[in-house]
């Protein structure tokens, strides 16, 4: 096979493991499961999520990611999140890109939704999140 | 005809493009990003919104014609807040059709709190890049718009 082929598929199998990287990350965070949660970040990773209205958290390392998660995440069934409108751009070892969530959360009158921006970086066990961000598109509006 | 591994990973690669094509408009929708909304779009593309109590549809014929129709419609932050399912995508060389279905949390249409759609589209691929050539859109909820008569298949093709 010439090598224009043989990389044209690579990049196609990135993208289909970053996308099931996606897919594991609702798979764990649906069971509570923190430390499953956790696994799926670099050891360096960084995380960010919203706190209500103009407060936002921010999480560095996996082994604090995997303690946050465990309060945030802990009750099985409490996030059941669905994941769509991905885009993902790859570059060698790394990539970056977004998709839009719907956790099965509701609050107050409002379903939950929003979206991650993400940096990914590819390590010996595969690809992991390096970098994500989530933002809210309800119950409050956070465009990035 | 045999088909070449080269034609087949180019297959798989327009799949893939079409698909985030289709996650990018919902990106800028979101936004209220008309002008990169538009950008999606061929030059002489044709959208076609849904219908209408009169039973007619909206006729937007080109980037010109579609740049104020968004504007309009969608042209603020959280109008519409779209998600992507059921994507089917049928590529034959350089053009392509399909269908995929759309809920919004959220709707700029009087009268409906939240929206589940579907659309009918149309590609070109011009100068290696994925464009809507052709997008129909319309509703399952709150108003159910199937067309008995109609002349498409589920992978977006005319019969």
């Amino acid at each position: 096979m010439d090598a224009d082929l043989e990389q044209r598929i690579a990049a196609l199998e990135d993208r289909r493991a970053i996308e099931e990287l996606r897919s594991r990350y609702g798979w764990y965070a649906a069971r509570g499961d923190a430390a499953g949660v956790a696994s799926l970040f670099t050891v360096d990773c960084l995380f960010e999520g919203p706190e209500g209205p103009g407060r936002r958290v921010t999480v560095r390392t996996r082994a604090r990611l995997a303690a946050y998660l465990g309060q945030a995440i802990s009750k099985p069934g409490s996030a059941i999140p669905f994941l769509y409108n991905h885009i993902v751009t790859v570059q060698g070892d790394r990539a970056e890109g977004s998709c839009a969530i719907k956790p099965h959360i509701m609050v107050g009158e409002k379903q939950m939704l929003g979206y991650y921006v993400e940096k990914l970086a590819r390590r010996d066990e595969g690809w992991l999140f390096d970098d994500r961000r989530l933002y809210l598109y309800q119950p409050y509006l956070e465009l990035k | 005809m045999t088909i070449t591994l080269a034609q087949r990973v180019d297959a798989l690669e327009s799949d893939v493009a079409l698909k985030e094509l289709r996650s990018k408009y919902c990106w800028f929708a979101a936004r209220g990003d008309v002008s990169s909304i538009v950008a999606l779009f061929t030059q002489d593309c044709r959208f076609e919104g849904p219908l209408r109590e009169n039973g007619r549809r909206d006729v937007i014929k080109g980037r010109g014609e579609l740049l104020p129709y968004f504007t309009q419609s969608i042209g603020k932050p959280g109008l519409v807040l779209p998600l992507i399912v059921n994507h089917v995508v049928s590529v034959r060389g350089d053009d392509a059709t399909g269908t995929c279905a759309m809920e919004s949390a959220v709707s700029p249409l009087p009268g409906a709190p939240a929206l589940i759609c579907y659309y009918y589209d149309e590609f070109k691929r011009i100068d290696a890049k994925w464009y809507f050539s052709y997008r129909q859109l319309s509703l399952y909820r709150p108003q159910l718009q199937l067309d008995p008569n109609e002349k498409r298949s589920v992978d977006g093709r005319i019969m």
